[in-house]
C-alpha cells in the first residue's frame, strides 16, 4: 500500500481547490489526479498511455467524483472492485451530487465513504481534513501482503 | 149383465124425472118408446142399486134443456159439460163418456178443412154445444157459411144425405154408430172435445148426483162392470177406451161378449175374472213402475180431443191432475210457444204417416222451474183402420238429462282437455282414453283399448315410472310426478301425471285415471329464460346460446339473430342455427323477405306456407321455409336493432306460453347488444385513451428523463462553478490579503455570499423538483410527534428566544413520512423565522375536525402578511419579504404546496399583518 492519495475529477477548479485543501490541511502524501474515467481506468489497469505502470503499491485512498467523461464514476467504481489491486483500497465518493440513488448506488458498488462537496471553501477544507485525517490516519487499511 | 131395462115401480121411492132426447146411441126412444141407450142403462143399473123410481120425458133436446132450466126434469141424460151450462146446471163430477164433435159430408165431396166449409151449407143440430162451438170457431176464421137448422143428429145426417147440406155436424158417438152408410164419409175436421155426463137442475138434486158419482168411479175401475158392459153394448167393440187400457178393455169387452155369447158360461166367466185380476194387478205393479220412473201413460182420443192423462203426468208439468183441461189443446198450451211447435208439428206428423213419435221437450211450470220430459206416442187404429186417436207415455227426465248434461259436460271436458287422459283396469290395460292421448301417442282408439299400457311406452319409461307408480296408485295412493316420456307425434315430452285411484261402490280400486300434463314448453321456457336472465359475459357466446335455446324451444331446423346493417338493407346475422349447429354468419338483404316485415309489423308469426307467402326471398325459398317466426329487437329508445327469428321446413305449432317468449328474447337480446355496442364503443375509447395515456406516459417519461439528467447536471455543473467562486474568493481573499483593502476584501466576502445564496436556491430547487419526482410511499405517520420533534430541534437552535408551543397530541394520518417532513420542516422552519422579532413566540399545531375531515393547521404570532399577496406565496420564487428582513429562497411553500397537492390535500393560509400567520393543510 503506497501513500499516495488518487483524485479522479475533470474538473480544474475543483483539482486546484482540493490540492490547496490538502495543503492547507498539512497532507503529505502525493496527489495523482486522473481526469476522466477511461484515463482512471488505464491508469489502474496499466493500459494506454500507463502501459507498463507499475500497478503496485496500490494508492491509500481514492476520491472518485461521480460525473466524469467517457466512463462515469460508478462504472469505474464497479471496476476497482473487481480488479485485483484497487478491490480493497478505501474509494470516498466526493461529489456535487446528493441525488439518493447516486448515493445508494455508490455505497451497493463498494464506495467507502460518500460525501457531497460543499460550496464554501472554508467548509470544503474542513471536510478534506476529515477524510484525510480519518483514511490516512485513524483507519486501518489492509496490508499489502494480505491482500 | 142385463140387456133389459125395467123402470123400478116396486121400489117405494120417490120418482125421478129423466130427460130422453135423440142422441144415439147414448140415449133415445127406441121403436117401441122406449129410453134407450148407453146413459140409460147405466143409469138403471144405479137406480137399481139406489132403488130409484125412473120416469122418462121423451122430447127434443131445445125442450129438454129448457125443462131443466125450469126445473121440470130432474135428470138430463148425454149432456155435454161446459163451464158455461155448470153456471146454470150441476153435472156429474165422473164422466160418462168422452165425445167431439165430426163433420161429416158426402161421399162424393172432399172437404177437408174448416176452410172448405166456406160458403157451404152445414146442417147443425138446434141448441148442441157443438153447434155453437162450430158457428163460432167459423166465425173467429172469418169463414162464412149457410146454416141449416134442424132438430136432431139424425136429422143433420138425412139434410146431406138428401142433399139439403154439404155437410153434417154431429158427435163422434152418433157418428160412429150412424153415420157410416155409402152416401156419407168423415171430412177429418174435428173439434170441441167434450165430457158426456148428467146433469140436474141447479142446487136441486145433489144426492142423486153425488151416487151417480160414486156408482160411476167404482163402475170405471172395475172392468167386468155394467158400465163397460154398456159401453161394450152401445158403442161396440169400436168404442175408444178411457185411459191408456184400452188393450185392457178390449180383452175385457171382447171376453165379456165371448161370455154373452156362450150364455153365461161360468168357467169363462171365471177365468174372465182371473184374467181380470191378473191384469189388474199387473196394471198396479205397472203403475207403481210408473210412478217410479216418472212415467205417466196419456191416450188421446181425436174424436172426443180429450186427452187423458194418467195421474203423475199433471205433476211432470207442474200441476195438479185437477188443473189439467184434459185436452190436446190445453196440453199444447202448457208449453212453451217453440215447444208448442215441435209437439205439435210432430203429433200433426206422426199422424200424417200413421206412425209413432218420441220427443224430449221442455215443461216450464208454473212457478217457472224448467223441466224435460220425454214423450211417446203412437197412432191407434180402429177396427176398420182408420186413425181413432194416439196412445203414449211421458216420462219426467230431468234428473236424467241433467245427469246426462253433466255427463255430457264431463265427457266433453275430457275429450278436450289438453291434458292426456286414461282409464287403466286393474291388469294395467286401457280401458278408455281421450283424444289429447290418441294426439300425443299417434294412436288409433281401436289399437289402444284393451292394450297393457306397457305396450306403448319405452321399457325403461315403464320400468322406473309407470310400474311402480301404479303398482302404488292401485294400492290406494294418488301418484304425482314429473318425468320426460318419448311420444310417438310429439317426441321427447316432460309431463306431469297423476294416478288417481278409481274405486267401486265397495271402496275397493278397479281402476287408475291417468292425467298427463304437458310441461314441456314451460320446462323449456323456464330453462331458456333461465340461461337468458344469467346471461353470459360474452356477447357472442350469449348470441350463441340464445339461437341455440330458440332452436331447441320452438323445435325448429332454423334460428336466427341479426342486426341491421347502417344502410338499412340488410341483415347482419350474429348467430344462426341450423338443426342445433352454429353455423357461419352471414348478410342478406331485406327486400321481399318476412324479416322486412318484421322490421315494420312488429312479430310475425306465418305457421305454414312461408315459401309461397315470399317466393322473392331466394334464401327462404331455397332453405325450404315453410313456417317462420320473428319479433324485432328494438333499442330502448325504439330504434330498430335488428330482429331475431326462427323457422322450419314444415308448419309450426306453437303454444301460446311460447309464443310470448320470442318477445321477451327480443327484448333480451336488445339490452344485450345495445349493451354490446355500448361496450364496443367504450372499448375503442379505453383503446383509444390507452394509446394516448402510452403516449403520454412515453413523453412524461423522456421529459422526466429530461429532467433528471436536468437536475443531476444542475447539481453538479450549476454547483461546481460555484464552488469555485467561492473557492477562489476565499483564495485570493488569504492568499492577496497584503493587496487587497478593506473595500476589496468586503468584495470578496459579497461573491462569495452570493455564491452560497445560489448554492441554496439550487437546492432547493433541486428539492423541489424531487418531491414531483419521487413516489409516493404512504404508511401511518404520528403527525404529533414528528411536530413535536421538529419544533423542539428548533427551539434548540434558537435557545436564546422565548418559545412556547403547544401540540395537539396523538393526530395520526397515513403519509409519505419523507415528504411530509419536508412540508412540517418548511412550515415551522417559516414560524420560527417570521416569529424572529417577537419578544415571546407562540407556535400552535393542532386539528379541526369538519365533515370533509381533519384540517391540520401550524398557527404563529409572527410578522404574518398582507392576505392581498396570499395567491403568490405558493409559487417559488415568490416571497413578500425582503431577503434583508427574512432571508430565503421562495421555494419552501412551493415545496410545501406540491407535497399536499401529491398527497390528495390542499393547503392555505391566514394572516394578519403583524399579528402572525395560520397555515393549514389536509391530506
Amino acid at each position: 500500500m503506497g501513500n499516495h492519495i488518487v483524485l479522479v475529477d475533470d474538473n480544474a477548479d475543483d483539482e486546484m481547490l482540493t490540492i490547496r485543501a490538502l495543503k492547507k490541511n498539512d497532507v503529505s502524501a502525493e496527489l495523482i489526479v486522473l481526469r476522466d474515467g477511461g484515463e482512471a481506468l488505464d491508469y489502474f489497469y496499466g493500459t494506454g498511455k500507463y502501459e507498463g505502470r507499475a500497478l503496485q503499491p496500490s494508492p491509500a485512498l481514492i476520491l472518485l467524483d461521480l460525473k466524469l467523461p467517457k466512463i462515469n464514476g460508478l462504472e469505474l467504481l464497479e471496476k476497482l472492485r473487481s480488479h485485483t489491486y484497487t478491490r480493497l483500497v478505501p474509494v470516498v465518493i466526493l461529489t456535487t451530487s446528493n441525488e439518493e440513488q447516486d448515493i445508494v448506488s455508490s455505497y451497493r458498488l463498494g464506495a467507502n465513504s460518500y460525501i457531497r462537496k460543499p460550496v464554501d471553501f472554508n467548509e470544503f477544507t474542513e471536510t478534506v481534513r476529515k477524510i484525510t485525517e480519518y483514511w490516512l490516519s485513524l483507519n486501518f487499511t489492509v496490508s499489502e501482503q494480505e491482500k | 149383465m142385463t140387456l133389459l131395462v125395467i123402470p123400478f115401480h116396486t121400489c117405494a121411492a120417490q120418482a125421478i124425472h129423466v130427460g130422453v132426447f135423440n142422441n144415439k146411441p147414448i140415449v133415445f126412444q127406441d121403436g117401441q118408446g122406449k129410453a134407450q141407450g148407453m146413459a140409460v142403462d147405466v143409469l138403471e143399473k144405479i137406480a137399481a142399486q139406489e132403488e130409484w123410481q125412473l120416469q122418462y120425458r121423451f122430447d127434443s133436446w131445445g125442450n129438454l134443456i129448457h125443462a131443466l132450466e125450469n126445473n121440470e126434469i130432474d135428470l138430463l141424460m148425454g149432456i155435454a159439460y161446459t163451464a158455461e151450462r155448470a153456471q146454470k146446471y150441476d153435472f156429474t163430477q165422473e164422466t160418462l163418456i168422452n165425445n167431439w164433435a165430426v163433420v161429416m159430408q158426402a161421399a162424393s165431396d172432399n172437404i177437408s178443412s174448416l176452410e172448405g166449409l166456406t160458403e157451404k151449407r152445414v146442417a147443425l143440430m138446434k141448441r148442441s154445444i157443438h153447434s155453437a162451438v162450430f158457428v163460432e170457431t167459423m166465425r173467429s176464421f172469418n169463414f162464412k157459411f149457410h146454416i141449416v137448422e134442424v132438430a136432431d143428429y139424425q136429422a143433420t145426417l138425412d139434410a146431406v144425405k138428401q142433399g139439403k147440406a154439404d155437410a153434417a155436424i154431429v158427435n163422434r158417438v152418433y157418428s160412429m154408430l150412424q153415420g157410416k152408410s155409402d152416401e156419407l164419409k168423415e171430412t177429418g175436421i174435428i173439434f170441441n172435445p167434450v165430457e158426456v155426463r148428467y146433469a140436474a137442475p141447479k142446487n136441486v138434486h145433489p144426492d142423486i148426483l153425488n151416487k151417480l158419482d160414486e156408482h160411476l168411479a167404482a163402475a170405471k175401475i172395475n172392468a167386468a162392470s155394467y158400465y163397460y158392459d154398456a159401453l161394450g153394448k152401445w158403442l161396440g167393440s169400436n168404442a175408444t177406451k178411457q185411459s191408456y187400457q184400452w188393450v185392457l178393455w178390449l180383452i175385457i169387452i171382447t171376453a165379456s161378449l165371448l161370455a154373452l155369447v156362450v150364455s153365461y158360461n161360468y168357467i169363462l166367466a171365471n177365468k174372465v175374472r182371473q184374467k181380470t185380476a191378473a191384469l189388474t194387478r199387473s196394471e198396479r205393479r205397472y203403475k207403481m213402475a210408473q210412478s217410479a220412473a216418472k212415467i205417466g201413460s196419456w191416450e188421446w182420443d181425436i174424436r172426443t180431443n180429450k186427452l187423458y192423462w194418467s195421474d203423475n203426468i199433471a205433476p211432470m208439468f207442474g200441476l195438479k191432475s185437477t188443473d189439467f183441461a184434459g185436452t190436446y189443446d190445453a196440453y199444447l198450451m202448457l208449453l212453451d210457444p217453440e215447444t208448442r211447435l215441435l209437439v205439435s208439428n210432430t203429433i200433426e206428423d206422426t199422424l200424417n204417416k200413421k206412425q209413432s213419435y218420441v220427443i224430449e221437450h221442455k215443461v216450464t211450470w208454473p212457478n217457472g222451474e224448467e223441466h224435460w220430459v220425454s214423450a211417446k206416442g203412437e197412432v191407434h187404429y180402429n177396427s176398420a183402420g182408420d186413425v181413432c186417436g194416439m196412445l203414449g207415455v211421458i216420462q219426467d227426465i230431468t234428473e236424467q238429462r241433467t245427469t246426462m248434461e253433466s255427463l255430457k259436460i264431463n265427457e266433453y271436458i275430457v275429450s278436450a282437455s289438453r291434458d292426456f287422459m286414461a282409464y287403466i283396469d286393474s291388469n294395467y290395460h286401457y280401458k278408455e282414453v281421450n283424444d289429447a292421448y290418441l294426439q300425443a301417442t299417434g294412436l288409433q282408439r281401436e289399437e289402444i283399448i284393451g292394450k297393457h299400457i306397457s305396450t306403448f311406452t319405452k321399457d325403461n319409461e315403464y320400468r322406473d315410472w309407470i310400474k311402480s307408480n301404479l303398482d302404488k296408485c292401485f294400492a290406494g295412493e294418488e301418484i304425482n310426478f314429473k318425468a320426460w316420456f318419448e311420444f310417438q307425434n310429439t317426441g321427447r315430452r316432460y309431463i306431469e301425471t297423476t294416478y288417481s285411484p278409481f274405486r267401486d261402490q265397495t271402496g275397493a280400486v278397479v281402476g287408475v285415471v291417468i292425467d298427463g300434463h304437458d310441461l314441456t314448453d314451460m320446462y323449456l321456457v323456464d330453462a331458456t329464460i333461465c340461461n337468458l336472465a344469467k346471461g353470459s359475459r360474452d356477447f357472442h357466446d350469449f348470441i350463441q346460446s340464445v339461437v341455440l335455446d330458440l332452436a331447441a324451444l320452438y323445435q325448429v331446423k332454423y334460428a336466427l339473430i341479426g342486426i341491421l346493417t347502417p344502410d338499412e338493407k340488410s341483415i347482419s346475422t350474429l348467430a344462426v342455427c341450423v338443426d342445433g349447429n352454429i353455423i357461419d354468419n352471414f348478410d342478406y338483404q331485406l327486400a321481399g323477405t318476412p324479416c322486412a316485415d318484421i322490421l315494420d309489423l312488429n312479430v310475425e308469426f306465418i305457421p305454414r306456407n312461408a315459401s309461397m307467402l315470399y317466393p322473392d326471398d331466394h334464401l327462404l325459398v331455397g332453405m325450404g321455409i315453410d313456417s317462420y317466426f320473428g319479433a324485432p329487437i328494438q333499442s330502448s329508445d325504439g330504434k330498430m336493432l335488428g330482429l331475431v327469428a326462427v323457422s322450419d321446413t314444415k308448419p309450426m305449432a306453437i303454444s301460446e306460453v311460447i309464443y310470448s317468449v320470442l318477445s321477451v328474447y327480443a327484448t333480451r337480446l336488445s339490452i344485450e347488444i345495445e349493451k354490446f355496442n355500448a361496450l364496443s364503443e367504450l372499448k375503442e375509447h379505453q383503446n383509444h385513451l390507452e394509446e394516448l395515456v402510452k403516449e403520454r406516459t412515453r413523453k412524461y417519461e423522456v421529459i422526466n428523463r429530461e429532467l433528471e439528467a436536468f437536475s443531476y447536471s444542475v447539481s453538479h455543473d450549476l454547483r461546481a462553478p460555484l464552488r469555485a467562486i467561492d473557492g477562489f474568493s476565499e483564495a485570493l481573499r488569504e492568499d492577496y490579503e497584503d493587496v487587497l483593502d478593506a473595500t476589496g476584501k468586503e468584495y470578496l466576502n459579497r461573491v462569495r455570499k452570493a455564491a452560497q445564496h445560489m448554492s441554496t436556491l439550487i437546492d432547493d430547487l433541486l428539492h423541489l423538483s424531487r418531491v414531483s419526482r419521487s413516489e409516493l410511499d404512504k404508511h401511518e405517520v404520528d403527525l404529533s410527534k414528528m411536530v413535536t420533534e421538529l419544533l423542539q430541534q428548533r427551539l434548540e437552535e434558537q435557545s436564546d428566544r422565548k418559545v412556547r408551543f403547544h401540540v395537539e397530541p396523538a393526530l395520526k394520518v397515513n403519509a409519505d413520512k419523507r415528504l411530509l417532513e419536508v412540508v412540517i420542516n418548511n412550515l415551522a422552519d417559516n414560524a420560527v423565522k417570521y416569529t424572529r422579532g417577537k419578544e415571546e413566540t407562540v407556535i400552535e399545531f393542532g386539528c379541526e375536525r369538519t365533515d370533509a375531515g381533519e384540517t391540520f393547521y401550524l398557527k404563529d404570532n409572527g410578522a404574518g402578511f398582507d392576505m392581498r399577496y396570499v395567491e403568490k406565496l405558493f409559487s417559488p420564487f415568490q416571497r413578500l419579504h425582503a431577503p434583508s428582513e427574512f432571508e430565503g429562497t421562495g421555494i419552501g411553500l412551493a415545496t410545501v404546496k406540491r407535497i399536499i397537492t401529491r398527497h390528495g390535500g390542499r393547503v392555505w393560509v391566514h394572516a394578519v399583518e403583524g399579528k402572525g400567520a395560520t397555515f393549514y393543510f389536509t391530506l
